[in-house]
């Protein structure tokens, strides 16, 4: 765990969970940004600085901005939530650098989820493989379906999870969700982005979400309002640092 | 001119004879473009404030085989600087200074993760390969390509040995593909890639754009070298819709390698999220078996 020690687009602090070792990071942070403060328009891109990181800088990877969007609709309140993925990595052993995209300056407060592995190449000359395990939902009453691409990869450090979601029954589209994910490693809590869905009030974006992990369990609270309504369908893809390694 | 001028009075310079010499501020603006425009970029008409020092190129070995031109082990300097390379063609292996032979093979490249693979460009610049026993000579060094201004020259000369011998002493070829020629067959739906597999760990990055085929979701590159057996096999990364209309929705894709009769083929397929192309496919994703 550390916490950044500036910024230059207005936020404030920034908690990191981290796992670090000399071929890659991983990184797990959530944070709001408002995106039409002065600080934020004049930044070309955000930069996060931090202490010393184990690697002098990354490839390019993708991070969850997400923004949250409730409109009155035929008298309903309806979740319009939005978001996308920036690209992402890190510049130098310490800053870590995300894009400004211009389709969101002036939007107000977004927030950034970070759950990802800057990883560095040139290591030699091993392609690895691993054994992935197919993610299986423990419901008393069984109403949300994944597809066949969900699955996680256990590191002793961290987690990937891959979690495409097929669907869920009709009558529970609206309400929370809570299932066990069967051998899920139980020492990673995090907010996770919940990325897909149609999104036909914010078309430039897709729908967006934010999810629970704790304990072995999944949680979301809410979703996009015509989530289970045809494709796209929605998915998450994080990587997790595991809290017993600390 | 008058900045160029007071800049040029603290520059240091040296005549053909190597001796000290001063430079006018004509002569800096000529020296300084010079660079710069090699390298691609514009001419800079008003002087730069001021000129701070350029790193030396330090780097761990380089190597020239029959089919192969590299260097290794390059320390990464961020930018503005980038690295300028020169090289002769096949000397005798009694030639002990034949630096004056080398022309530019690179005017400035950004070294990819420490490596320096000009096989390509020095092919295409010195047209004949060396033979086996040759000697090659090597100068390297940064370019400032804010100011245009040089750093001093890294020499070597190499002797052309054969692959084996290469790897033998260390040269490994890294599992990445960005280059490799394209098969004409079938119409390919992926541009700008660029796949690595050397990681170190069992994760491979991509970053690709996604055009897409026949099938919706489904993006394909065709090529004419197969892959190597240790790459085959998937994984999961995300991706970007870059569609004219500004949209920026996300996909989960499935990036696959393989090798067919008569092509070899990097599929790259949409397994949730929206299917909009054109994508941009980026980031690192897990292989698994």
């Amino acid at each position: 765990m550390f916490v950044s020690t500036s910024n230059n687009f207005g936020a404030g602090q920034i908690q990191f969970k981290d796992y670090q070792c000399s071929l890659y990071v991983v990184l797990n942070a959530k944070f709001t940004v408002n995106t039409s403060s002065p600080a934020y328009l004049a930044a070309s891109r955000m930069e996060i600085k931090v202490p010393d990181l184990s690697i002098g800088r990354s490839v390019e990877v993708p991070v969850a901005i997400r923004f949250a969007d409730r409109r009155t609709i035929s008298g309903q309140e309806v979740n319009c939530d939005g978001g996308t993925v920036l690209i992402s990595k890190v510049a130098d052993k310490n800053t870590i650098v995300i894009e400004r995209h211009r389709l969101f300056d002036n939007q107000g407060e977004m927030t950034i989820i970070i759950s990802a592995m800057y990883a560095t190449l040139n290591n030699g000359n091993n392609p690895q493989k691993v054994q992935r395990t197919m993610l299986q939902l423990q419901q008393e009453n069984p109403y949300l379906y994944m597809s066949d691409s969900a699955y996680f990869v256990a590191d002793q450090h961290w987690v990937f999870l891959c979690m495409g979601f097929s669907h869920c029954l009709y009558d529970y589209k609206n309400l929370p969700w809570e299932a066990t994910l069967k051998d899920f490693p139980t020492d990673v809590t995090a907010d996770v982005a919940f990325i897909g869905g149609v999104n036909a009030y914010n078309p430039q974006v897709c729908g967006m979400g934010e999810a629970h992990i704790e304990n072995g369990v999944f949680t979301m609270q809410e979703r996009m309002y015509n989530f289970c309504e045809g494709s796209p369908k929605p998915f998450v893809f994080a990587f997790l640092v595991r809290d017993t390694q600390e | 001119m008058a900045a160029w001028n007071t800049l040029a009075k603290g520059v240091k310079s040296k005549t053909i004879l190597g001796e000290a010499a001063e430079i006018s501020g004509l002569n800096l603006y000529i020296k300084l473009n010079y660079n710069r425009v090699m390298a691609g970029y514009s001419i800079m008409a008003d002087a730069p404030a001021a000129l701070r020092a350029v790193p030396n190129v330090v780097y761990e070995a380089a190597w020239v085989t029959l089919t192969a031109v590299i260097i290794k082990g390059i320390e990464h300097e961020e930018m503005p600087f980038k690295l300028v390379v020169r090289m002769s063609g096949g000397q005798s292996n009694g030639v002990s200074k034949g630096w004056s032979k080398t022309v530019i093979i690179s005017p400035g490249m950004e070294e990819d993760w420490g490596d320096a693979d000009v096989t390509k460009l020095y092919f295409s610049t010195i047209g004949v390969q060396p033979a086996l026993g040759e000697k090659v000579f090597l100068e390297m060094y940064w370019l400032n390509t804010t100011t245009g201004v040089t750093g001093l020259d890294a020499r070597d000369s190499i002797t052309c040995i054969t692959d084996e011998e290469a790897s033998i002493e260390g040269l490994t070829v890294r599992f990445k593909f960005n280059e490799m020629d394209l098969y004409e067959g079938r119409a390919s739906s992926v541009s700008d890639y660029d796949l690595d597999f050397s990681t170190g760990i069992a994760a491979a990055y991509i970053d690709a754009i996604c055009t897409g085929g026949a099938t919706e979701g489904y993006s394909s590159l065709y090529l004419n070298t197969a892959f190597p057996e240790q790459v085959k096999g998937p994984f999961n990364c995300v991706a970007r819709s870059t569609e004219a209309n500004g949209n920026l929705k996300v996909q989960l894709c499935t990036v696959e390698v393989k090798n067919s009769k008569n092509y070899s083929q990097l599929s790259i397929a949409t397994i949730a999220g929206n299917t909009g192309v054109p994508s941009h496919v980026f980031g690192v994703g897990i292989r698994y078996e």
